[in-house]
């Protein structure tokens, strides 16, 4: 099989529930070795969107291929270069753990447990029904790491998980992504928690309402976002500066501050507190920071800007109304990006 | 075929409570069924018939669990099972399901079978069509059907309750078809048409299913073909199929024969079975050969009685119907049964009427003889039958494996006193009537003939008696009329307190 490029392809891929669109016209482009962090709220479309993938549900409209496969064209061999896990799959839950993953051995020509078993500490004597739901999602992902599969496509695994149990499994998947033998792993993780995908993610996208909010490499998202507090001259500033949302600067004195009538696009949540005032910035990256504010807060005694988290950046672009809460009109494709809200 | 192998260990292994259950009550019936061929135990006669009618009710609900939980293992309806992101293939699936119900269905019952044919003194490698016939039929009625029912549901208790629909909707379409088609007949070729739907369409939405998981289209079509076979029934030009296979004349006349001696004169009120009068008429057929024939499935009866004193003219046409004649070569007549609808035979009951009939045959004729030497132990007769003689009762007793495919005459010399006390041999015959295959957990399917002599009585076979056996072949299907010019039918009408029996054959 040749490389592939893109792990996941889909073009205006749709689906729908008679008059309910779970899925809005998507395309995306997941690339091969990528951790994708696919995030959304309960009932964006995540489960939807990887079911199809997975040839589990039909699309009503739309392309999707996996691995360089159509989506519809995966049974069968295919399966063997793609490991799927999901919290409320149905496990064979007479097997003990040792049987389980006997059971699962002959289907996959590169099967090799290694020591996965002694570092994921599973019973191996003890019947799936017996498990905890952590337990048993680490019996799982052990059948799925085993075969060491080129797509390794996770839905909520993680959620409910003690941190200790999500770290081991996290770990699991990395080296997934480190292996020397065969190709890197390309992994995709749904998650209704920003936060526990953050940690290891490479790529994001956020499913809001069956339609992505955006899809973006998390390197240059985490880069192009920041939390900007100017101050002026009477402000004391804490000493560490929490998230733009929550920080509220002590105001020591009255600041001849006045807000611009018009700023730049790139700035989101533009507000004053007392002596201070806080915006996020989308295009830190590449926007000359320092100018912007000396152009439009010309009193300005100093800029702090901080880095944000997943959850920030969402939340930011929700709050500031750059999420689009209607359907794009002829079904919309790219998937938007950040920026391309925060220029509108 | 490996994969296939490995998903079987895995069922086995899963389901080995269920199998040992199954297993068990197909041993059950291998005990006690053997205790239903013979005479009944005197001290408790009802107890060996009652465990083999329980046996007969727990061993298909038996299957009903394992083919339920056979499946479900790996669920086809639903999207969160595991296996379906795994490299089963379809066929691998489907192929591990069939080699489980081989191995743990269809051999131990093979088993089981052929213990009680060899019990009963049949050969069970003579019965290799039988088998396949009995299993033909197994798969097609129960095991497919419930096949592809576990196939569109997710659960034991949706398969149950899926069961239970069925049976409901099934009996709910015959009632109709019955009430709106009453006048069903057995039109040709039509069995072999409906069985093949019957078949077809569980066998297509078990693939379906299998393949690729369309459960909505799969159940469309499992609902859907009850209606459709019922549709099939109404839309079949029954008639034209019948007339058309009857349609050559055959080379026979036959005869009314007035003679008074076969005429019913005792007083009474005729049998009515819904809505129709049974008559009995002496008929002759002519032409045809010693050793032969007539089986009657079909028949036109065509009336005219003249205006009169009873009433006005009437004319009836029947249009092809059912009755069931056996007619016989040879001077003396044979019966042939005819009904009429109650209110046109009472009408022209008591004034002659001009019949005419037409009956659609089928002519047999006795094949190549076999003599053979009657036993009290058994002997095999053609057609993988087995006999022995009953001294006590004067009568042969006779096992087919599953039923007897054809019919067979038998002829030899019987006594008419006891065995133990014979009177001089004389000429005697009866015969094996062909029965219509049923799927049977019993394999052996018995039979008696007793024996008649031609002076109109009976006889009894003792052992050591040479008796021939000639198995019945068809050789002509066609048409034989008859006309009736004036006949008063209320001295052929059966009666409701049954008269002494005419003395025909």
């Amino acid at each position: 099989m040749p490389p592939v490029l893109a792990a996941i392809e889909t073009a205006q891929l749709t689906k729908s529930y008679g008059n309910t669109q779970a899925l809005q016209p998507t395309t995306l482009g997941v690339p091969a070795g990528a951790v994708f962090a696919l995030v959304g709220h309960n009932g964006a479309g995540k489960t939807t969107l990887i079911k199809i993938l997975m040839n589990i549900f039909a699309p009503t409209a739309g392309t999707a291929t996996v691995l360089g496969q159509p989506t519809a064209a995966l049974t069968g061999a295919a399966f063997e270069r793609i490991g799927y896990v999901s919290e409320n799959q149905d496990l064979p839950l007479w097997m003990t753990v040792r049987q389980f993953l006997d059971y699962n051995k002959p289907f996959y020509p590169t099967w090799e447990i290694g020591n996965l078993v002694q570092q994921l500490e599973l019973p191996l004597d003890r019947k799936l029904k017996n498990l905890s739901r952590g337990m048993l999602m680490k019996a799982a992902l052990a059948s799925v790491l085993a075969f060491q599969p080129e797509l390794i496509v996770l839905d909520e695994v993680f959620s409910g998980l003690d941190p200790l149990v999500r770290d081991e499994l996290i770990a699991a998947l990395i080296a997934q992504t480190r292996r020397t033998t065969g190709t890197p792993a390309t992994i995709v993780v749904s998650s209704h928690d920003l936060g526990e995908v953050e940690s290891f993610a490479t790529h994001v996208g956020f499913l809001h309402q069956g339609k992505f909010l955006f899809t973006e490499e998390m390197a240059a998202l985490t880069a192009r976002f920041r939390a900007v507090t100017v101050t002026f001259p009477g402000t004391v500033m804490p000493i560490t500066q929490p998230p733009a949302e929550t920080a509220l600067p002590q105001m020591l004195g009255p600041a001849d501050i006045r807000m611009p009538a018009a700023p730049p696009a790139s700035w989101l949540m533009l507000e004053r507190a007392g002596n201070t005032v806080h915006f996020v910035h989308a295009h830190a990256d590449t926007e000359n920071l320092q100018a912007q504010v000396a152009q439009h807060f010309p009193a300005a005694a100093g800029i702090s800007a901080e880095p944000m988290t997943l959850r920030s950046i969402f939340l930011a672009l929700a709050k500031s109304g750059r999420v689009p809460s209607e359907p794009t009109p002829n079904g919309p494709v790219p998937v938007p990006s950040p920026a391309a809200y925060a220029s509108r | 075929m490996n994969q296939s192998v490995h998903i079987f260990r895995k069922d086995a292994r899963h389901l080995w409570p269920e199998i040992l259950v199954s297993l068990a009550l197909l041993g059950a019936l291998l005990w006690v069924t053997p205790h239903n061929h013979g005479t009944p135990d005197p001290d408790v006669p009802w107890l060996y018939p009652l465990l083999g009618g329980f046996l007969k009710f727990l061993i298909p609900v038996t299957w009903l669990v394992l083919i339920s939980r056979l499946v479900h293992d790996e669920p086809l309806v639903g999207d969160r099972q595991y296996w379906i992101t795994r490299p089963y293939t379809w066929y691998g699936l489907l192929g591990a399901k069939l080699l489980f119900l081989v191995a743990f269905v269809y051999l131990p019952l093979f088993l089981v079978q052929a213990i009680l044919l060899h019990h009963a003194g049949l050969h069970p490698l003579l019965a290799g069509g039988p088998f396949l016939k009995n299993f033909g039929y197994l798969t097609a009625i129960f095991i497919l059907p419930m096949l592809a029912l576990a196939a569109v549901t997710s659960t034991f208790i949706r398969f149950a309750l899926s069961v239970l629909a069925a049976i409901v909707y099934l009996i709910a379409a015959i009632t109709v078809a019955a009430f709106v088609a009453p006048s069903k007949l057995a039109v040709p070729y039509m069995g072999y048409v409906e069985g093949t739907l019957l078949v077809a369409v569980p066998l297509a939405a078990l693939l379906l299913q299998y393949a690729y998981r369309r459960t909505a289209l799969a159940r469309a079509l499992l609902i859907a073909t009850p209606a459709v076979a019922f549709l099939l029934i109404l839309a079949t030009p029954a008639a034209t199929l019948i007339g058309h296979e009857y349609a050559t004349a055959l080379p026979l006349h036959g005869t009314f024969d007035p003679n008074p001696g076969y005429q019913v004169t005792e007083p009474g009120e005729p049998a009515i079975a819904r809505g129709k009068v049974l008559l009995q008429l002496p008929v002759v057929i002519g032409g045809l050969p010693m050793r032969s024939a007539l089986q009657s499935q079909h028949v036109i009866v065509t009336l005219d009685g003249v205006a009169g004193a009873a009433g006005p003219a009437v004319h009836y046409n029947s249009g092809w119907s059912e009755t069931v004649s056996s007619l016989n070569p040879g001077p003396r007549p044979s019966r042939l049964l005819l009904t009429l609808p109650a209110d046109v035979y009472n009408r022209v009951k008591d004034t002659p009427v001009t019949l005419h009939v037409t009956l659609g045959v089928e002519q047999l004729e006795a094949g190549t003889p076999y003599t053979i030497t009657a036993t009290a132990a058994p002997f095999p007769i053609p057609a993988s039958g087995a006999c022995r003689v009953d001294a006590e009762t004067g009568s042969l007793d006779c096992a087919f494996p599953f039923s007897n495919s054809k019919p067979i005459g038998i002829t030899g010399a019987a006594v008419t006193g006891t065995c133990s006390n014979p009177s001089p041999s004389t000429p005697a015959s009866s015969g094996l009537a062909a029965s219509i295959p049923t799927p049977e957990f019993d394999p052996v399917s018995s039979q008696q003939a007793r024996f008649g002599v031609l002076t109109d009585g009976s006889a009894n076979l003792c052992p050591g008696a040479k008796l021939d056996f000639a198995v019945a072949r068809t050789t002509a299907k066609g048409s034989v009329t008859i006309d009736i010019p004036a006949i008063t039918l209320s001295s052929y009408a059966m009666r409701i307190t049954a008269p002494p029996r005419p003395q025909v054959q």
